[in-house]
């Protein structure tokens, strides 16, 4: 819907302004404030981890996004994570002290599946615990002697009632993948929904248009919406042209994520900074970390389905 | 208004209001009054702002927007002159022993019929009034100027005066002074225009066909206008020519015309009708074409988009009477554009503004003049799209019903006491959201409306003290009721609603109120020169929620309520005026000095879903702003050569303890530097040739700052606010006007208006974006800034005719 409407808004501005015309700009921007990102997760049974980088100046040259994301890491002086009165050190990782089989498995779960090999990207994780429901987990890290700290918690499951695959256009095999998601009564609910498609390759992505979400407005009620699939630059071949849409016969693996409000406002942040009208004002993107941190250190309740992208009449 | 109370004690309303009803009968003598309407000898239409005047006592005024004027002297014999700029000027000997009514109807100068003759007011009107910061358009001048596409455009004719600036290219927003497009009281024959207008801001909604007056008030606003803190923009449609019918129309590049007036009863009742309609939904194809030229697809994609629209003014009068006359206008407007996609998309939109006045004249005595209105103002907007199983709807608007009564009291030549009031009923629908997704309606709230009572009463009196000073002095008493029925939504630090707080029917939910003193004064310097000075207190109870920095018709209004308080705005001004060659050449300086508080905002992380099953005020923060500068203005009035020069330098600031991190920052119509240099020039009487010349500092715009990665995708954070500057804005358009066979006196007549907008296509910032492209091959990323121009070398031709 909302790719839509930017389509909406294209076309109102080729109307009425006819001919428009479009160039480069060679401007001066202000110097940015090289903060300190964290980009960090912990999930019902998965290991906690987390990617420290530093921002950079928005002009500063970049090669590719594997190449300006190696560059930007950080590496912290120790990342400890705290819960239900326990301690537990997440301690640097590199990719290259793995196996192989590992390094193809910790770049697939981070999203960097098509990182050249031989890069080493470090990051902190602690390999032996695992998130659990209904914790709340507190992440100190002190990286250039800061103490940045961020606290969030793992919900509730929630799983799709119902996933079924929907013909966009009959002429052609592109579609999208509808859900019915039924939103318990008594919470307040924050989602985030990934899906991960075996048959085109392409690996655990947040969907297209905003993968985070409130029931604001479906509170306690059952909804159905369809998703299209993300894309990431560090990965992915390009975000060409219908890149979103799934096709006829793709293995998709739906994920449908509970978050809390820290970490939906983070993603609603994010979201709100990258799709900008020409005109309006841009927003700050927010963190739960303290001290000038940017980033998130975001926990989520997840459950996954396995779908066929199957037309049925 | 507690501060002015403080330092000046013995200042209150009732001290001002028997001051200015005392005061004459100071004067009073064996005194006899003149008075009347003026009106044009040629179509019967009441002429406005022409100089009445008595010598030897060299004392005068000028009719009021009914034409009517009203003179209080001594028993005696005098020459009584009448006199318009372009018109004969008309003298008669009178032996003044008894109240005479004087109407006239006043002929086009001989020498300049069929001419271009171009002015705005008495010619001495600039230095002697005690209004400053005030200028008058002439519609026939607007005619003249080279304009966008052809399309003849009253707002953006007076964005090119001092002061007053356009939110971006081709936007006929006006940002007067520093103040934002929701501080513009704008006035259709006394009905308010809610969103001015038409094609999402490039052109204005007003017909300048069915125009008779415009006068701009930038500032020092007299106490019989309010409601707005930065301007007031008086627009007075014609009333129809009286004598005989008349068709007239255009074909432009973008819509047509098409205006039919004539009496309904010769000499007492006329009606004029005037429509546009924009056919760009015919022309849709090979706009579409052109416009996704770029985007490769051929035109196919944009072949489901439709866009027109339309306006129509109509009005009546009927003088019933000696001492009564009706008057009946009427405008409504549309836009309308859809769009529906290949893949089952589909778009409405469509908005516009619906207004009525009934106003009726009444002369109570040669003195006391009284109009009654009774106003409806509307506007709409509403959105529709729609996806398969998702719908959404979305509709907002306010609509206004307005009582008022303004008289004017003309006691003596010295005085010119105006008084009255107004109630105005207003009911918003600041942003109604439905929508479904499969089976399921989601909870959006339904339709929510708020209501309000905003009245007013006011007294200012003109007073010409002495040759040397003038005053003009008044203060307006406002107040503003929100009631039920209502909710209000408690919110908790998190902004979660935690609780709902239901005002009933007439429930008063927050009531404001407050007195707002107006004040200017004139000193003569000399013959031809003067200084002016001015303060103004204004209160504006309704505010624009927008999203944008620039208007468009998705803003809503929103009252003032619990949590908005009244925008309230101080302005000061100093100028100096000074007419050479015989007042055809008017010069001034003004400086100003204007602050503004409670303004709004949408605090950071906004987006427009927060406003469902919310109060929108729920997420506004409030800050305050300051605006000064000097203003430079040199025009020209004459037979040949008509313009002005038009500078302004400038400072616009806000401050907001809950953005930028409490910091100021500019505005983003801050502009430092503002030029406009207008010409016309009539070569024969078959041609005239005009040109326009405008450079203004780039626009504020906030930008990226700084970059990090997170899921492998870009996230950018900005620097502060409104920190940097678009590139200079500066264009030449030039125009000319071909009147075929001038001389022969046909019924019909037509006139060929030829422009170039942009005559060197100088690429203007529309809008700058930040764009990441990735290279497919290598996968190499480019980050770069481009920016975004509508508008190259336009060149254009209207046909106009008139029989």
């Amino acid at each position: 819907m909302m790719k839509n409407l930017a389509i909406v808004l294209s076309v109102l501005f080729g109307i009425i302004g006819f001919a428009s015309c479009e160039k480069v700009l060679d401007v001066n921007l202000p110097e940015g404030v090289n903060g300190i990102v964290f980009e960090g997760n912990i999930e019902n049974g998965m290991f906690p981890y987390v990617i420290i980088s530093r921002s950079s100046n928005y002009f500063d040259p970049i090669e590719t996004a594997a190449d300006a994301i190696l560059n930007s890491l950080v590496e912290a002086d120790s990342v400890f994570i705290e819960f239900d009165g326990n301690r537990v050190e997440l301690p640097k990782i590199c990719l290259l002290d793995l196996t192989e089989e590992q390094q193809e498995l910790a770049l697939e779960l981070l999203g960097f599946e098509s990182f050249p090999p031989g890069l080493d990207l470090c990051i902190n994780a602690n390999l032996t615990i695992v998130g659990e429901l209904g914790k709340t987990y507190t992440m100190k890290a002190y990286v250039e002697g800061e103490l940045y700290t961020a606290t969030t918690t793992i919900g509730n499951q929630v799983a799709f009632d119902s996933i079924w695959y929907k013909d966009e256009l009959p002429l052609d095999s592109n579609g999208s993948i509808w859900v019915s998601l039924s939103d318990p009564i008594q919470t307040t609910d924050y989602y985030y929904v990934w899906t991960e498609n075996l048959t085109q390759n392409r690996g655990m992505r947040p969907i297209d248009g905003g993968p985070s979400f409130g029931d604001r407005l479906f509170a306690g009620e059952t909804i159905s919406f369809s998703i299209y699939q993300g894309s990431n630059l560090a990965s992915d071949n390009g975000t060409g042209e219908e890149y979103w849409w799934f096709r006829e016969g793709d293995t998709v693996v739906v994920k449908l994520g509970t978050i809390d409000q820290g970490v939906y406002e983070f993603w609603e942040s994010v979201d709100a900074a990258s799709n900008l009208n020409p005109f309006s004002s841009p927003t700050p993107v927010f963190s739960n970390f303290d001290n000038g941190g940017r980033g998130v250190w975001a926990g989520y309740a997840t459950t996954l389905d396995t779908f066929v992208c199957v037309k049925y009449e | 208004m507690e501060f002015i109370f403080k330092r000046f004690p013995t200042f209150s309303f009732a001290g001002l209001l028997v001051l200015i009803l005392v005061a004459p009968s100071v004067y009073s003598q064996n005194k006899f009054t003149i008075s009347g309407t003026i009106t044009d000898a040629s179509n019967g239409e009441t002429m406005i702002g022409t100089n009445v005047f008595v010598e030897p006592i060299m004392k005068g005024t000028t009719t009021n927007v009914y034409g009517f004027y009203s003179i209080t002297i001594p028993e005696g014999k005098y020459t009584l002159k009448v006199s318009f700029l372009g018109y004969e000027t008309y003298s008669e000997e009178i032996n003044l022993n008894k109240n005479l009514e004087f109407n006239l109807e006043l002929k086009e100068s001989a020498f300049t019929k069929d001419e271009v003759v171009v002015t705005s007011e008495r010619k001495d009107e600039n230095t002697k009034s005690a209004k400053m910061s005030t200028v008058e358009i002439p519609i026939q001048q607007v005619k003249e100027l080279p304009a966008l596409m052809g399309e003849v455009d009253i707002i953006k004719t007076i964005q090119l005066l001092p002061g007053v600036q356009s939110g971006s290219e081709g936007n006929a927003g006006l940002y007067v002074r520093g103040g934002g497009p929701d501080q513009n009281l704008v006035l259709l024959d006394e009905a308010v225009v809610y969103n001015a207008s038409h094609l999402f801001g490039f052109l204005s909604v007003f017909n300048a066909d069915a125009i008779k007056g415009i006068e701009l008030t930038k500032g020092s606003m007299p106490a019989k206008y309010g409601g707005r803190l930065s301007s007031v923009l008086d627009i007075s449609m014609k009333e129809g020519n009286n004598k005989k019918f008349e068709l007239e129309g255009g074909l432009g590049i973008i819509n047509s015309r098409l205006t039919l007036q004539g009496p309904l009863v010769k000499d007492k009742g006329s009606f004029i009708v005037s429509g546009r309609f924009a056919y760009i939904g015919l022309l849709g194809g090979a706009i579409a074409g052109a416009a996704t030229r770029d985007n490769g697809d051929g035109g196919g994609f944009f072949a489901g988009a439709s866009y027109y629209f339309f306006d129509l003014n109509a009005k009546l009068n009927y003088t019933l009477g000696k001492k009564d006359r009706l008057f009946l206008s009427a405008y409504w407007g549309r836009d309308v554009f859809g769009f529906k996609s290949q893949d089952d998309f589909s778009a409405n939109i469509g908005w516009g503004n619906a207004t009525t006045s009934l106003r009726w004249n009444h002369i109570f005595n040669p003195k006391l003049f009284m109009n009654t209105s009774f106003i409806f103002s509307d506007y709409q907007f509403e959105f529709g799209a729609g996806q398969q199983e998702f719908d959404l709807a979305l509709r907002s608007g306010i609509r206004d019903l307005n009582l008022k009564i303004d008289l004017s009291w003309l006691p003596d030549v010295r005085h010119n006491v105006q008084f009255g009031g107004n109630y105005i009923y207003h009911t918003f629908t600041p942003s109604s959201v439905s929508a479904r997704t499969g089976d399921t309606e989601l909870d959006l709230g339904g339709v929510v409306k708020y209501h309000a009572h905003e009245a007013a009463i006011y007294v200012q009196d003109d007073w010409d003290i002495s040759d040397r000073f003038r005053l003009n002095v008044g203060v307006r008493g406002s107040m503003f009721a929100h009631t039920g029925p209502f909710d209000r939504y408690i919110q908790n630090e998190v902004g979660q609603i935690v609780d709902t707080t239901r005002y009933g029917t007439l429930e008063n939910v927050q009531t404001y109120g407050v007195a707002e003193p107006r004040i200017s004064a004139r000193a003569m310097l000399g013959k031809h020169n003067s200084i002016k000075a001015s303060y103004s207190m204004n209160y504006q109870y309704i505010h624009l929620a927008s999203l944008a920095s620039i208007s468009f018709p998705t803003d809503f209004w929103v009252p003032s309520t619990d949590v908005v308080k009244p925008l309230v705005g101080h302005q000061w001004a100093l100028g100096y005026f000074h007419n050479f060659l015989d007042d055809k050449l008017e010069v001034s300086v003004e400086g100003y000095y204007k602050l503004m508080n409670n303004l709004i905002e949408y605090r950071d992380g906004f987006s427009p879903d927060q406003n469902v099953n919310n109060n929108p005020d729920n997420n506004f923060v409030f800050g305050k702003g300051d605006s000064y500068g000097v203003e430079f203005f040199i025009r020209k009035n004459g037979q040949k050569f008509t313009g002005w020069i038009g500078y302004t330098l400038a400072w616009t600031n806000r401050v907001f303890p809950d953005l930028n991190n409490g910091n100021p920052f500019p505005a983003v119509y801050d502009r430092r530097h503002d030029l406009s240099v207008v010409g016309s020039y009539r070569i024969s009487k078959r041609w005239s040739v005009s040109a326009v010349f405008v450079y203004g500092t780039g626009s504020a715009l906030t930008v990226p700052a700084s970059r990090y990665f997170i899921n492998g995708n870009i996230v950018t954070e900005y620097g502060d606010r409104n920190s940097f500057r678009m590139p200079d804005y500066h264009r030449l358009d030039l125009g000319a006007t071909l009147h075929p066979n001038p001389k022969k006196n046909r019924r019909f007549k037509s006139t060929w208006n030829f422009g170039i907008y942009n005559v060197y296509s100088r690429q203007n910032p529309y809008f700058i974006y930040f764009a990441t492209d990735v290279n497919e091959t290598d996968q190499s990323i480019k980050i770069e800034a481009r920016q975004v121009s509508v508008f190259p070398i336009l060149p254009s031709v209207t046909w106009n005719f008139k029989f």
